[in-house]
């Protein structure tokens, strides 16, 4: 492929920004100069190097890359649950310290709490934030209602399918109402067909709340099908190589997405960028 | 102990591990003990008319002196004391060890400095206080609890202890994601999650009580089964004797039982969720 074939592939002007200083009034959230190193027997994994880009209010981004390029990292890291090196989380233009109240996370490891019923652990993050009693309730029987599961609501989580499950962790964390929902590689442990019914559900959720959803996975497809814009990272150094515009008309479940002639470009292209920057090791 | 492990796929229920149907477990689960329990009665029935009673006696002699027991009211005397010194103590037992293993469990400051002194304690055998309890509180019920307590109390405390240090990550970070503050992560959180952990404390801590019962009133008493069992064992009573051991059997048992009951009707994600 050539250079100019690669330009044609590639986004717009407006979609290659990997790096944006001055935020603009529609950035939700701002990732800066974020560094993160784990010390290891051996040699020290650098995770993140230099991390910076911003989250646009309600859009669906991705960060794809292979194993290493410190997208979960990223994600933890957004959530107060790990602490860079350096840098800074900016949320609505305010540095973040520790856990936030306006952010959830989707882990990819369920954890329901097992000894509470399955609308018990929806309520869990209420609890947290005083909401009273029934109106916790009503608020997780809606969740419910919104993930399709609510005949299960007052079983045990652990009778549940991987599938349900899942849908119980995404309703758990839309529940209390986050102005960025933090996805890790959801539907990684899931068969392929709950993982695609999950898919369509994530997108119909996203467009009916209108919430901003960072979204880690290593699955280019499910990236595209997903996102309005798809952040490709590399290993060793973890890094943020570039910004994909993932230009499709929505809603996507009207057509075929896997056969649509842009799709199968951006596919291509991704899947080249990830393959020709990799370097060793891929 | 893995409270993490999932049915790693799939759309399929996450049923337990595979294992033989109910009813056919049932049936091993009772049929298989006792066809033990009759042939060792079959065997000491048989040694008890070979071998002196006054070493062995026998099944039925055993059977025939509690009775005997019984109706002359010497365990009737005898076992409400003993059983109402036991349940106190391991009510005080299992409290202690409960509170402050989750005190050390929680506060990594109080572990640094008590686990050096209760690791100490709980490999020493405790009789060696029973001395020193008898000074404290003299020969007395009092004493006889507090070895009760002394006894259950270590089991629980380090198993307690050991849960919450051992509750899953993944719960934790659960709490964490959602907003729980401090207390709210330790109530909601990480005591249940160490609620395994404890229950196996609690019956280890039920069970040991009735050796603590039982050495208690051997060592510091006129009254109780631990008494009677010195009585009966100086005067060669063997019948007797082995009536009371089968007692003091007994009462474990029914405890453990009585814990194992409380955690598969309240507590059952315990077994399940596994």
């Amino acid at each position: 492929m050539t250079d100019d074939q690669k330009a044609a592939l590639r986004p717009g002007p407006a979609a290659t920004q990997t790096i944006e200083s001055a935020a603009g009034s529609d950035t939700v959230l701002e990732y800066v100069d974020i560094c993160k190193a784990f010390p290891g027997a051996g040699r020290t994994v650098v995770a993140l190097n230099h991390v910076s880009f911003p989250v646009r209010r309600g859009e669906f981004i991705s960060l794809v890359g292979p194993s290493g390029c410190g997208k979960t990292t990223l994600l933890r890291i957004t959530d107060g649950l790990d602490h860079p090196d350096q840098g800074s989380v900016l949320l609505e233009g305010t540095p973040l310290s520790g856990v936030s109240q306006d952010m959830a996370y989707v882990f990819q490891e369920i954890n329901l709490l097992p000894w509470r019923s399955v609308t018990k652990n929806i309520e869990l993050g209420l609890e947290a934030r005083g909401v009273p009693k029934q109106e916790r309730r009503d608020r997780a029987m809606e969740m419910l209602q919104m993930v399709g599961l609510s005949s299960v609501a007052d079983v045990p989580p652990y009778t549940l399918s991987g599938g349900m499950q899942q849908r119980v962790g995404v309703a758990r964390a839309v529940a209390v109402r986050p102005k960025v929902l933090l996805m890790d590689e959801p539907f990684g442990q899931l068969d392929n067909f709950t993982r695609e019914a999950l898919q369509v559900d994530i997108a119909e959720l996203w467009a009916r709340l209108g919430m901003t959803i960072v979204f880690v996975t290593h699955d280019v497809d499910e990236a595209i099908f997903l996102s309005d814009r798809i952040a490709l990272f590399q290993p060793d150094p973890g890094r943020l190589t570039e910004i994909v515009n993932v230009d499709l008309p929505r809603p996507r479940t009207d057509y075929d997405v896997r056969a649509d002639r842009r799709a199968i470009e951006l596919r291509s292209y991704i899947v080249s960028q990830l393959r020709t920057r990799g370097g060793a090791g891929s | 102990m893995s409270t993490e492990a999932r049915p790693a796929g799939s759309g399929a229920p996450g049923f337990p591990r595979s294992r033989a149907p109910l009813a056919e477990r049932r049936l091993t689960g009772i049929v298989a003990p006792l066809v033990v329990v009759a042939i060792v009665l079959g065997a000491w029935e048989l040694a008890g008319l070979k071998i002196d009673r006054v070493l062995i006696s026998s099944p039925q002699g055993v059977v025939a002196s509690l009775y005997d027991m019984l109706r002359q009211g010497t365990v009737g005397s005898s076992l409400p004391i003993s059983v109402r010194e036991l349940y106190l103590g391991i009510a005080i037992g299992l409290g202690l060890g409960v509170l402050l293993g989750v005190l050390i469990g929680r506060y990594s400051l109080l572990d640094s400095i008590f686990s050096p002194f209760i690791n100490a304690a709980n490999a020493t055998p405790l009789n060696v206080l029973i001395p020193l309890l008898i000074v404290w509180v003299g020969i007395s019920s009092e004493a006889r609890v507090l070895f009760v307590v002394l006894i259950s109390f270590f089991p629980v405390l380090l198993n307690t202890a050991a849960g919450l240090r051992n509750v899953s990550r993944g719960y934790v970070e659960v709490g964490q994601m959602l907003g729980l503050n401090e207390r709210q992560l330790l109530w909601k959180v990480i005591l249940p999650g160490a609620v395994p952990y404890i229950f196996a404390g609690i019956r280890l801590g039920a069970a040991l009580g009735v050796i603590g019962m039982i050495v208690g009133e051997m060592e510091v008493s006129n009254v109780g089964l631990g008494y009677l069992l010195n009585f009966y064992g100086q005067g060669f009573q063997t019948g007797r004797l082995l009536g009371l051991v089968f007692l003091a059997a007994l009462i474990g048992v029914i405890n453990v039982t009585v814990v194992r009951g409380i955690q598969l009707r309240w507590f059952k994600w315990i077994t399940a969720a596994r």
